[in-house]
């Protein structure tokens, strides 16, 4: 089924990254001054300031750090509820706001904070890729 | 060297005034913000030229909402500018009248806050910052923050809506407020959810409304013959904005502990001296975690004193004695001048069947979008 809710925007410093998820990488921005990765990509480093900024390949897995059942949404993502929301902590550093899948929301008391989880891409048009997260190991 | 509103000229809040807070109907904004300043230049006894500054807090009306109201009261040349900052514009608003009359730049100011639901914000998919689509509401976050406090905690579903339970019994006994009816547990705890563990009366309702408050300095107190019985003083102004925190730090609790934290260390005020307290509670879980952000109890000690009754109205601190953004709403513009209009009643001991007993000492707060955090400080002279 053809994907029929907003499609996140893309720009010149967020080119890498949906460059990554068509080839199903989750690429992350690193700042080469002071070493740290960040989320979302910026286009100055929000630690240090530095505009030297690279990609890196990240791990894709990273844990629930929090997770909610959505029961109230707008537009198209209204047929959708309820869905599950989590912030992930990434692997390589930093907080992630997605939907998390697999998981049944009826049951939320069955999900973890904690869980390890992958990330997955799913087509939204042929140049974007939207990664969501599975729980892999509770 | 910099100095705080302890070290200038004393302020003090001599007029309060609220249009009632309430579904959006189709009275023009103007008609909502007038009836908040008379009412507030009634409570003072001055007229609308005695005004030499206002500040109005709007964030949904437009360009300059402001002259079109005023200009009703009178053209009196003064300076005039609406102040947008979300859900803490009335905050800010009050903040710079009160830094007009600290520095000497006026004797008497006013701050107001006004707004009407427009249209909800609905913009296109946004970039990789929001993987979950613009579909989500605000609630969408504070049930992220919920989940994670009773996962942490231990507290239970019932903990958290005993804030709900207890700001909707003070929002009943508020004629301004838009929910004036008392609700059980059973009540609060009922579907609809609207994210995670949140029902619907642990979300705020955001509806229409309008508050004005003046402030005077010392000069006008003598000049006017203001009944000095009444006086409240503002005793700590602090605006704070979200900076880089260490990793794994919770923001929003972050971002009010240490805003509040500069309120009590520029009044010399701890927290163990406040009686009353208006905060940002626009979903029941935000109370728990800003009553313990300012330093009221522990940490993860909240929930249960809120379900035991130590912050009820004559409890060891009257937390959102006006109802809260849950009972008493939302409007955005008004909410933070409303605060100071609430905590200013409670000081002064007018605050009726609401009176939380020997109020000298109170608080305000409100937190927005961006991330910004107002507090103020109030005493009873
Ligand atoms: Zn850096």
């Amino acid at each position: 089924m053809a994907y029929d809710k907003p499609i996140p925007s893309q720009g010149i410093h967020t080119q890498p990254f949906w460059a990554g998820t068509k080839e199903g990488k989750l690429m992350l921005p690193r700042c080469e001054d002071c070493n740290r990765v960040h989320w979302y990509p910026r286009l100055i480093c929000p630690h240090c300031h530095s505009k030297n900024l690279e990609w890196i390949e990240g791990s894709g897995e990273g844990r629930i750090h929090t997770y909610a059942v959505q029961h109230l949404a707008f537009g198209p993502w209204q047929k959708e509820t309820p869905y599950v929301t989590a912030y992930i902590d990434l692997n390589e550093g930093d907080r992630m706001l997605t939907v998390l899948k697999g998981v049944d929301p009826l049951k939320p008391e069955e999900i973890k904070i904690g869980a390890k989880v992958k990330v997955e891409f799913e087509e939204a048009n042929e140049d974007t890729f939207i990664p969501f997260w599975r729980v892999i190991e509770e | 060297m910099t100095k705080s509103i302890k070290d200038m000229r004393p302020v003090y809040v001599v007029g309060i005034g609220l249009d009632q807070y309430q579904r959006k109907t189709d009275r023009p904004y103007v008609e909502l913000g007038l009836t908040a300043i008379r009412a507030a230049l009634d409570d003072a006894k001055l007229g609308w030229p005695d005004i030499e500054s206002f500040y109005l807090g709007t964030a949904l009306l437009g360009m300059a909402p402001g002259r079109a109201m005023i200009k009703h009261l009178g053209t009196t040349g003064i300076p005039i500018a609406q102040v947008e900052n979300a859900s803490a514009s009335g905050s800010t608003s009050f903040r710079q009248a009160v830094i007009d009359v600290a520095c000497g730049l006026t004797d008497v100011s006013m701050a107001a806050g006004v707004d009407k639901p427009g249209p909800p914000l609905r913009g296109a998919g946004g970039g990789p910052r929001d993987l979950v689509g613009r579909g989500t509401a605000p609630v969408a976050h504070f049930a992220l923050l919920a989940n994670r406090y009773m996962a942490q905690s231990g507290i239970t579903a019932e903990h958290l809506a005993s804030v709900a339970v207890k700001n909707h019994r003070n929002g009943a006994m508020n004629p301004y407020a838009q929910r004036q009816k008392v609700r059980t547990m059973q009540e609060v705890l009922e579907p609809p959810f609207m994210a995670g563990p949140l029902t619907r009366l642990q979300c705020c309702p955001v509806g229409e409304g309008a508050a004005a408050v003046v402030v005077v300095s010392e000069d006008a107190i003598a000049k006017f013959n203001i009944d000095e019985s009444r006086l409240v003083q503002v005793m700590a102004s602090v605006s704070g904005s979200e900076q880089l925190y260490p990793p794994g730090t919770d923001i929003d609790s972050e971002l009010t502990r240490i805003t509040v934290g500069k309120a009590y260390e520029q009044s010399g005020i701890g927290a163990d001296q406040i009686d009353v307290v208006e905060l940002h509670d626009a979903f029941s879980i935000e109370e728990i975690l800003y009553a313990e952000a300012m330093g009221l109890c522990g940490e993860g000690e909240a929930a249960e004193l809120i379900a035991a009754g130590a912050f009820d109205i004559g409890g060891r601190c009257a937390l959102s004695p006006s109802g809260g953004l849950l009972a008493m709403g939302h409007p955005i513009g008004p909410t933070g001048t409303g605060q100071v209009v609430e905590v200013t009643r409670q000081l002064r001991g007018e605050a009726g069947l609401r009176q939380h007993p020997n109020a000298k000492t109170g608080l305000t707060h409100m937190v927005g979008i961006g991330a910004v955090c107002l507090v103020h400080l109030l005493q009873a002279v």
